[in-house]
């Protein structure tokens, strides 16, 4: 399926603007799993977690449900995983 | 005494008063044979109504349903939620047929709807392409277009079944981040064509334009196989609360996957391991481990009626109806249960049968005003069957919270009503 038949594409419409990857940047969020991508700098896990409770309002919860207690119980095991990993 | 050659209509197929399917293909019941018509009371004397005598109101630019009909809207966190947060769900159960109204289709989204102006709007295709491209909403128009009517799941519907105690909740609450719509729009391998596919790519990473720019990782081949770059939803432009004007169809996967506000497509070599692909749509299971990159829905059905709130008046006839679809195909078949999945019976299947689109099952119950556990169970054409309760928690346990497609259950009381129940 990934094969393209020159003929069959110069007859098929082409719509499409070509566009230089520098005017691409703006919207190149893109991180790769291995950090490529990032913008110049360096944190830990420990020092985002403070940064992210200043940024983030808390808001008001009910006592979480059975289900609120498994996700957040996983999600601080998850998180606890990639401290490990990404020091 | 002559014997029966063959089951009428009115026989029961199952156990608690499931009848055969035959009453959907062969037309009317005969009354009384089943006991099926209700003894009702002479009508009274019928009325001139207000509507009889004097004109109504004229026309109007975008029709509306009846203000009548002003409960069936879809459901969601009461403000102050901020945008968001939560999902919208579709009320399934006072729906019929098999596509949902654009106006009550599901949505979740992670910044609330962007107000998006078209002629503003871009797509750009890059990364490992030979020739980057950016696309206007005018361009994208131009090409040969398709279309297919297709379900969208969020991979969260039905999460509540996992909750240890059956929670009072309805259709809506537990089964409404289900819809389907005839999407049209550009198949995507057209425009990676055009783009020029690098040999080592292997992943396409689509970006949203909202301000939470969602993006999730799809498997090229995937991507060139039947991917819609969509513009159109039940014949008009997509809704801004489905995408508008660009989303992205994967028939069959997780609705997360089918990225709204389509702006920004990278091919790479390997998956960029998003937020919403390790941190949410990953399946933990009951060893610690868990499932990453869990792409198609799995085969499902639910019952829309009876259902929680839809109280049954009195014993005698009702139809079981519902809906049933698999991320991996087409319905093969949808049996109906009245008795807890003791016994089952095959439901008749409203047509047209389509991969990757929910069927409508309906059968015919006579109710002898008993208590009675109502079940539906789908299989797909690949032979995959809905798993009961406990075979979904034996394989996976309960804290997974995503792709919940075991087999659901109504209990229905002397009272007529249903309530959500494990069994």
């Amino acid at each position: 399926m990934l094969t393209i038949a020159s003929a069959a594409l110069a007859q098929a419409p082409q719509f499409g603007q070509p566009i230089a990857p520098a005017d691409i940047a703006a919207w190149d969020i893109s991180i790769g799993p291995d950090g490529v991508g990032l913008p110049p700098g360096r944190g830990t896990a420990i020092e985002g977690e403070a940064i992210y409770r200043n940024v983030r309002p808390v808001t008001e919860r009910r006592e979480p449900g059975p289900m609120s207690r498994s996700l957040a119980r996983w999600s601080a095991a998850w998180a606890r995983w990639r401290r490990t990993k990404y020091r | 005494m002559v014997r029966k050659t063959h089951p009428e209509p009115g026989d029961p197929a199952a156990g608690n008063g499931i009848l055969s399917r035959r009453i959907f293909l062969e037309g009317a019941l005969v009354v009384g044979a089943t006991g099926a018509g209700l003894s009702y009371a002479s009508a009274e004397p019928l009325t001139v109504q207000p509507w009889m005598k004097v004109p109504g109101p004229g026309f109007a630019g975008y029709g509306q349903p009846s203000l009548f009909e002003s409960k069936v809207v879809k459901d969601f966190p009461p403000p102050p939620s901020p945008a968001g947060v939560g999902a919208s769900r579709t009320p399934l159960h006072l729906l019929e047929g098999m596509i949902t109204p654009s106006g009550l289709h599901f949505e979740r989204s992670h910044s609330g709807i962007p107000d998006i102006d078209p002629d503003q709007h871009r797509l750009v295709i890059h990364g490992l392409v030979k020739r980057p491209l950016v696309f206007t909403v005018e361009a994208l128009t131009r090409y040969p277009m398709q279309s297919r009517i297709a379900f969208l799941e969020c991979a969260g519907n039905s999460q509540a079944l996992n909750a240890p105690q059956a929670q009072p909740l309805n259709v809506t609450a537990i089964h409404g981040l289900l819809s389907c719509s005839e999407w049209s729009g550009v198949r995507l391998s057209t425009l990676l064509d055009e783009a020029g596919v690098e040999p080592e790519a292997r992943w396409v990473i689509a970006e949203g334009a909202d301000a939470a720019a969602m993006s999730r990782s799809i498997p090229l081949a995937k991507a060139m196989d039947d991917a819609l770059v969509c513009l159109y939803q039940n014949g008009e432009r997509v809704r801004p609360s489905n995408g508008y004007p660009v989303r992205l169809l994967l028939p069959g996967f997780e609705g997360n996957m089918n990225v709204k506000w389509l702006r920004r497509l990278k091919l790479t070599a390997g998956p960029a391991m998003t937020k919403d692909e390790t941190s949410k749509y990953t399946i933990v299971l009951r060893d610690e481990k868990a499932w990453q990159f869990v792409f198609p829905i799995e085969v499902k059905s639910f019952i829309t009626r009876p259902s929680p709130g839809l109280v049954l008046r009195g014993p005698g006839f009702y139809e079981i109806s519902g809906l049933a679809w698999s991320g991996n195909g087409s319905i093969r078949q949808v049996e109906v249960s009245a008795d807890g999945g003791r016994s089952w019976a095959p439901a008749a299947l409203q047509g047209p049968i389509l991969p990757k689109a929910p069927v409508r099952f309906r059968a015919a119950w006579q109710w002898n005003g008993g208590p009675a556990v109502l079940q539906s169970r789908a299989t797909d054409d690949t032979g995959m069957v809905q798993p009961t309760r406990a075979q979904f928690v034996d394989e996976r346990g309960l804290r997974g919270i995503y792709h919940y497609n075991a087999i659901a259950s109504w209990r229905i009381d002397e009272m007529g009503e249903a309530s959500n129940v494990y069994t």
